[in-house]
Parts: C-alpha cells; sequence; structure tokens
C-alpha cells in the first residue's frame, strides 16, 4: 500500500487518530487515578475504619478479643492495611489482629496515635511511609471505649498507580497494535476494492462491457460497483443499439444515395419532360391563340360586312314588318355574334400581349355618368330602375375606355339578372387608403355562395337558371384583367336581395397632380 | 411334621454358621476413627492422613476401609463407642479419661500433639490482688476456655475440685467459685488483667506467653498435675489382634519415611507412644471428680 494511495491516507490517518485519542485517555486515565485514587482510597479506609468502630463496639466493651482479632484482621486483609490496631480507651493495644503480639496492653509509640488519644476524633495523618487514619469507639458522649488505627504504606498506592499505568500501558500498546493493523487493513481493503473499481471501470471504458462487480457489500463502494455494474449493462445495450443504429443509419444512407443518385437523373428526365410539355403547351396556346385572333379577325370582317348591310336593309322603309323584324334579328345577332367574338379576342393572349392601356387622370363622374346614360334604355326597356347616388367629381388613375368597358360590363350583367322592375344603383366615394371605390348594386338574383370563387374565371356563368341570358361568362374575367392591369381591385359583394360588384382605382390626391398629367383634360 | 433335635440342631448350625459368615467381613474390613468436634470438615481433613496410612498398612489384616466420624458431644462419642460405631477414639487426655469411664473403652497410646507429650493447667491471679490463695476463689470469677478444652477447662476445674473448691457456672456465690467461659486465651488474660475476672485458667505454656505483655503482674495461683496431652483410645470389644497391629503401626510410624509424613500431615504428631505411668497416675485422682463436670 502505498502513502500516497487512498488506502495509505486512510490507514495514516486513522492511526494517527487513534494514537492520539488513546494517548489522550491513557494522559487522562493516569492523572486521574493519581489524582482520585489517594483521596479516594483515604476515603475507602476512612468508611471502612467507621464501619469496623461500629461492629467491635459490643466486642470491644465485653473484652471479646477473639472477635476482635477476627475483625481487625479482616479489615487488615480487606483493605491491604499494614496494621489495623484496636486499642483501649487509653490507647493501648487491644489487639493487632494476630495471637498475642508483643505490643499488648502497650499504647504504640507513635506520634499519630498520641494526636489520636489526644484529639479524640477522628483523624488522618501521612508521614514519610505511610498513611494514619485513626477513629474513636464511643461508649456515650462522654465516654469511650477505644479507638481504631490503621495505616496503610503509601508505597501501596504508588504501587498501585505504577500497576495502572502497567496495566494501561498494556491494554493502550494492545489497542495500539489492534488500531493501526485495523487501519491499514482497512486502507489495504478499501484500496483494493477500489482498485478494482478502477481496474473494471477502465476495462469498461475500453469496451469490456460484460465485466461485472461483486456487489455483496451494502456500503458505499458496493453501490459504486452496482452502479458501474448498471452502467456497464447500460453501455453494452447502448453499444448494441447504436451498432445497430449505425447498421440501419448506412443501410438508409445507402439508399438514399441510390435514390439520390435517381433523383437526379429522374429529376432531370422530368425537368426534361415539363420542359417538352412546357413547350408543347406554349406551341399549342400560341397555335391556339393565332388560330382564334385568325378566327376572330376573319369573323369580324364578314360580321361586319353583315351587319353593314343589316343597317341598310333597314334603313329601307319599304319592307314589311316581317321582313324589317327578320333584318332587326340578324342585325341584333350579328352585333351579339361580334361582341362575343370581340370578347373572345380580348381575352385571348395575343390581344393581351397586344393590349396597350393609356391610363391618365380621368373624371369618374362623367365615366358613371356616360355608363348610365348607355344602359339606361336597356334598364328601361327591363323596366329597372337605375340611380346615381354621388356627383362629386374625383379624378381617378384609369384607362377611360377600359375602365367604361369594364362599368358598362357590370351595368349590363346588373340589367341582365335582375328582375322586372328592379333596381340598379351606382356609387363611387374615396377611401382612406387613396383609392375611389365605384359600386354597381342590383337587386337581382345574387350569386350562389358556392359559385363565388369562380366569379372571375372565364367561361364561369353563375346563374344557370338564366343560361338563356346572352353573355360568354368572360365579361367578369376580362373586367378582372383590365382592373388589375389599371393598378386596381374589382370584388364582389354578397347583399341580402342582388349583388354588389366593387372596383377600386388609385385616386389623384391634389390639382397639381393633376396639372401637371393632364391640364388638357381639366382645362 | 415332627422336626425331631438332630435336625433342629443342623438348622441352627446352618444358621450360625451363615450369620457368622456375613457378619466377620463387615467388622473385619472397616475400621472407624473418631474425635470429638464442632468443625468436623477441618477434622475429617486432618484425619483423613491418618486415615489412608492405616487403610495401607492395615489391608494385610484385612481392614479394607478406614473411615472418619466425628461426634458433636461426649455423649455422642459414648454412644457411638458403646454402640461399636467408632474403633478408634483420639482425644486430649482428660476428655478421653471421662469417655472412658462412661463408654468402657481403654487407652492404647499417647500422641505426641504438635510436639507436645504432656501438660499442665495453672489458675492466675493478679498479683497483689484479691485472690492470695485457693480458698479466696469462693465467691470470685474465674474465666475458663472453652467447654471442651482439657488445659482451658476440664484439667483446672477437676484440680480445684480436687482441691475443694466449688464452682458455680455463672455468677459466683459465697461458697462457689463463679466461671464463665471466654472461648480464647486473650480474653481470658484481658479479663483477668481489666478485672472482670478474678482468675483464669489456662495451661502453663499460654499463661507463660501471655503473661509476657500483661497490663498487671500476674501470678499462678494453682498448678495442676502434669497430664497427658493427647491419647489413643479403642472402644471395648474391639478385636486385640487389631489393636496390637495398630498400636504397634502408630508407634513405629515415626520409623518411616510414609509414616513421619503422616505424623506430620496430623497435626504435627511427633510420635505415639505408651502412656506414661506417672501421668496416668496423675489423672486418677481427677477422674474421682468427673461426675462435678457439667458436661
Amino acid at each position: 500500500m502505498k502513502p500516497n494511495s487512498l488506502g495509505g491516507k486512510i490507514a495514516l490517518y486513522t492511526s494517527s487518530l487513534i494514537v492520539l485519542i488513546s494517548l489522550a485517555l491513557f494522559a487522562s486515565t493516569i492523572y486521574q487515578h493519581k489524582v482520585i485514587a489517594h483521596d479516594l482510597r483515604m476515603q475507602q479506609l476512612m468508611v471502612s475504619l467507621k464501619t469496623l468502630s461500629a461492629k467491635i463496639e459490643n466486642p470491644l466493651y465485653n473484652y471479646d478479643i477473639r472477635q476482635l482479632r477476627r475483625l481487625s484482621k479482616q479489615l487488615k486483609d480487606a483493605a491491604d492495611a499494614q496494621f489495623v490496631w484496636i486499642l483501649d480507651a487509653k490507647g493501648r493495644l487491644i489487639t493487632d489482629g494476630t495471637l498475642r503480639p508483643e505490643q499488648r496492653n502497650q499504647i504504640p509509640q507513635d506520634f499519630f496515635v498520641h494526636q489520636l488519644v489526644k484529639k479524640k476524633a477522628s483523624s488522618t495523618y501521612m508521614d514519610g511511609n505511610y498513611h494514619w487514619l485513626g477513629n474513636p469507639v464511643q461508649l456515650n458522649q462522654n465516654d469511650l471505649l477505644g479507638y481504631v488505627v490503621l495505616t496503610t504504606p503509601q508505597q501501596l498506592i504508588s504501587d498501585q498507580l505504577r500497576n495502572t499505568i502497567i496495566s494501561h500501558s498494556q491494554v493502550l500498546l494492545l489497542a495500539l497494535v489492534v488500531g493501526i493493523i485495523g487501519a491499514f487493513w482497512l486502507g489495504k481493503t478499501l484500496t483494493h476494492r477500489l482498485r478494482n473499481l478502477s481496474q473494471v471501470a477502465e476495462k469498461v471504458g475500453q469496451g469490456e462491457w460484460q465485466l461485472t462487480l461483486n456487489t455483496d457489500n451494502k456500503d458505499e463502494i458496493g453501490l459504486l460497483a452496482k452502479s458501474l455494474n448498471n452502467m456497464a449493462q447500460s453501455l453494452s445495450q447502448t453499444a448494441i443499439t447504436r451498432d445497430q443504429l449505425q447498421q440501419q443509419v448506412e443501410a438508409q444512407t445507402r439508399e438514399l444515395q441510390w435514390h439520390k443518385d435517381n433523383l437526379e437523373i429522374l429529376v432531370e428526365k422530368r425537368t426534361q419532360e415539363l420542359l417538352e410539355a412546357q413547350n408543347t403547351v406554349e406551341s399549342a396556346n400560341r397555335v391556339k391563340s393565332e388560330f382564334i385572333a385568325s378566327m376572330s379577325h376573319e369573323l369580324r370582317t364578314p360580321l361586319n360586312i353583315i351587319l353593314g348591310f343589316t343597317q341598310v336593309l333597314e334603313l329601307d322603309e319599304s319592307r314589311n314588318p316581317e321582313e324589317a323584324e327578320a333584318i332587326a334579328l340578324i342585325h341584333k345577332n350579328g352585333e351579339n355574334l361580334l361582341a362575343l367574338v370581340n370578347d373572345i379576342l380580348d381575352l385571348s393572349p395575343i390581344h393581351n400581349q397586344a393590349l396597350k392601356l393609356s391610363i391618365e387622370p380621368t373624371n369618374i363622374s362623367e365615366i358613371v355618368q356616360d355608363c348610365y346614360n348607355t344602359l339606361q334604355i336597356m334598364a328601361d326597356k327591363r323596366q329597372i330602375s337605375m340611380s346615381i347616388t354621388n356627383s362629386e367629381s374625383y379624378y381617378i388613375w384609369a384607362d377611360p375606355g377600359k375602365l367604361k368597358q369594364v362599368l358598362l360590363n357590370l351595368l349590363s350583367n346588373a340589367v341582365k339578372f335582375n328582375h322586372k322592375g328592379g333596381q340598379i344603383q351606382l356609387s363611387y366615394k374615396a377611401s382612406t387608403d387613396g383609392h375611389l371605390r365605384l359600386s354597381v348594386s342590383d337587386t337581382g338574383i345574387g350569386i350562389p355562395p358556392d359559385q363565388i370563387e369562380t366569379l372571375f374565371k372565364p367561361y364561369t356563368r353563375p346563374d344557370q337558371e338564366n343560361a338563356a341570358t346572352t353573355g360568354t361568362g368572360i365579361g367578369l374575367a376580362i373586367s378582372l384583367q383590365l382592373i388589375e392591369e389599371m393598378n386596381g381591385r374589382i370584388g364582389y359583394h354578397p347583399q341580402e336581395t342582388g349583388s354588389e360588384f366593387w372596383i377600386e382605382l388609385p385616386l389623384l390626391h391634389n390639382e397639381v397632380q393633376l396639372q401637371d398629367t393632364t391640364p388638357d383634360k381639366l382645362f | 411334621m415332627r422336626l425331631n433335635a438332630s435336625c433342629i440342631r443342623s438348622v441352627l448350625l446352618i444358621c450360625f454358621v451363615l450369620l457368622l459368615f456375613v457378619s466377620l467381613p463387615s467388622q473385619a474390613q472397616t475400621l472407624r476413627l473418631g474425635t470429638i468436634t464442632n468443625t468436623p470438615v477441618d477434622e475429617i481433613r486432618t484425619y483423613h492422613h491418618l486415615a489412608n496410612y492405616l487403610q495401607t498398612q492395615l489391608a494385610s489384616q484385612g481392614i479394607k476401609r478406614v473411615e472418619v466420624k466425628m461426634a458433636s458431644s461426649i455423649e455422642q462419642m459414648i454412644t457411638y463407642l458403646q454402640q461399636q460405631e467408632i474403633d478408634l477414639y483420639i482425644d486430649s487426655s482428660m476428655v478421653a479419661l471421662l469417655v472412658n469411664q462412661k463408654a468402657d473403652s481403654q487407652f492404647l497410646l499417647r500422641r505426641w500433639k504438635k510436639g507436645r507429650a504432656s501438660y499442665h493447667s495453672v489458675i492466675a491471679v493478679v498479683n497483689g490482688g484479691v485472690v492470695r490463695n485457693l480458698s479466696d476463689l469462693h465467691g470470685q470469677n474465674i474465666a475458663f476456655e472453652e467447654p471442651f478444652s482439657t488445659s482451658g477447662f476440664i484439667l483446672p476445674y477437676l484440680s480445684l475440685s480436687v482441691q475443694g473448691i466449688q464452682h458455680a457456672k455463672g455468677q459466683a456465690n459465697a461458697n462457689a467459685l463463679g466461671y464463665q467461659f471466654a472461648y480464647d486465651n486473650e480474653s481470658q488474660i484481658t479479663w483477668l488483667e481489666r478485672g472482670k475476672v478474678q482468675a483464669a485458667a489456662m495451661s502453663g505454656k499460654d499463661f507463660q506467653e501471655l503473661t509476657a505483655t500483661a497490663l498487671k503482674p500476674l501470678w499462678v495461683l494453682h498448678q495442676t498435675p502434669e497430664v497427658p496431652y493427647h491419647v489413643v483410645v479403642h472402644r471395648s470389644g474391639l478385636d486385640p489382634q487389631l489393636i496390637n497391629t495398630v498400636k504397634t503401626i502408630l508407634m513405629q510410624a515415626e520409623q518411616s519415611e510414609a509414616g513421619r509424613l503422616m505424623l506430620q500431615q496430623f497435626e504435627r504428631t511427633t510420635r505415639f507412644d505408651e502412656i506414661p505411668l506417672p501421668l496416668l497416675n496423675n489423672m486418677q485422682p481427677l477422674a474421682q471428680h468427673f461426675s462435678s463436670l457439667p458436661l
């Protein structure tokens, strides 16, 4: 066991502690013995002497020497005394515990005895060699039967002290030897156990997780060993899991790598296919647009000729009513057909690309009034009242023609999808975000809620019940495109009765702006 | 059926032979030693050495066993001897003489106990005291040692009786000497010194030792005749051959190593010998006053 090891330190500290405690106890014991032994001894002897005094009262009175001798010897032996003298009232020796003592009937020539007989009271005395104790034996308050004197050698206490030191030293030495051996044993045991723990921990650290430690001991080291076993077991299980996970990760990584490699190829392939499809679609769309444009152009020319001739024919008042009606019908359907062609043409991408808006400051009241006038006849025919609630002049940024086209589309829808005797209201007002909100509300059939989302998509007509109503179903889609081209917004707001379509377009905020932009139209 | 005389004699003869056959071995096989004591265990231990020695020596005589049996009083010892429960009795000479008179036992040998062959007792008084002669003892008190002590009681008591002194147990009266037992020589002499009694009786040897430390001067008022110290007594009816054999064995004990060891262990006995005739003669006058002994 090395001194710097834990076991060495434990052994060293414990041994030092044992030595210190043992020496302290030893010193304390010896000191107490030395201090107390004398007083205690004297007290014990005095008690014994007084007890003897009480016992010998009657034998002394009767001069029962045999009994006195027995009691004297008894105390001498019990107290390990040098002498136990029983004296008569004048201090003469009655007996000293032996048969026929030489000093029988003589007063012992000792200082203490003379003092005792003189004082007639219990007393103690210590000369160079002996401790003296004496006690009178009273007959009554005035008369004495005799005295009891005890002497014990001082050497006895010294011997006792020496014997005590020797015996205590032996016990101390034995305790020290046992204690130190025990301390070293303890240190060695702890070191051994800790070294085992360390070795196992090191092996566990190196991956030998199947090692197990003896955990029979229930102390802290035993608990540590148990914890180490648990840790090794956990590590073992974790390692197994880790290996399994690593294998799974590696397999999935390989699979991912395979998919990655194939995905790039697949993406390239799909991209190529998409590009091809896009080209195909663009080509088809371009062909379609060209076809629509071509067809529309080719249709509009003969239609304009037809309409021209029908107008000429209508001017001829000689026609009978049936012919006039037929010509009017041709003229009307021709116009419808022309409007349809124009709408289709407007929606076509080629046309859109060619669409050039002229956005300029526009007086909304003029536009509104103009549109109102245009649809007034149509509304009157259907007995639908139409009103404008505003007369203020606001200038907005818009293409006046296209705005009128959109507004007419909304108003015509309001007329077409209204009831006889219904109402149409045109209104506008400036909003707080710098736009003018223009709304067209009617008391017509309204839009079913499930069709509101597709309201502004081409070729959708919300009211199937009025399928007979003329229209291509692309008017709102064209309106949406035109308004957005003018940096505005268009929307629908359902009413309890009928519908409300609104348009928001940017307002001009002051006259300077107006002057800088369109001075001719303002002045 | 009638039995004739010869037939009856034959039956009786067979019974006698059987009885003799049964009884003889038991008497011949065991020898019992005894003494008077109040401490039987101590005495049995003391007599054990002598018993073993005799058992060894008497084995060839048909004695298979030697036992020790104690009596607690003179009367009990007398009874044991009369009933043959004790064969050999060892005691001081005056007690043995008293027992002999009543149990019909006989002196066999003198025992030199602790080296002493004989002794006498003295009546001690304070020099210059109230007692100046034997007649002064009447009306006074004397301290004897103990009831079974030859030197401390029996011998002085009988000797005073021979001198015409009357005794009274307890307190004295005008015609008698009052006596009490002190049970200790030192107590006796202390009582005398300190006036509790006016006389004390003890062996001459004890008196000489004690008077050296006396509180007051003492002197011997009366000295008894010299008597043997210790004696051996055999019971009446004991086989004479066995008696002689035992006597020879004991007297020759000091001549052998085993015998000397036994004697030493038996209270430092010096030897056993014949009781001198003068000593026996000294005892005879005393024996005539045994009837006055309060035993």
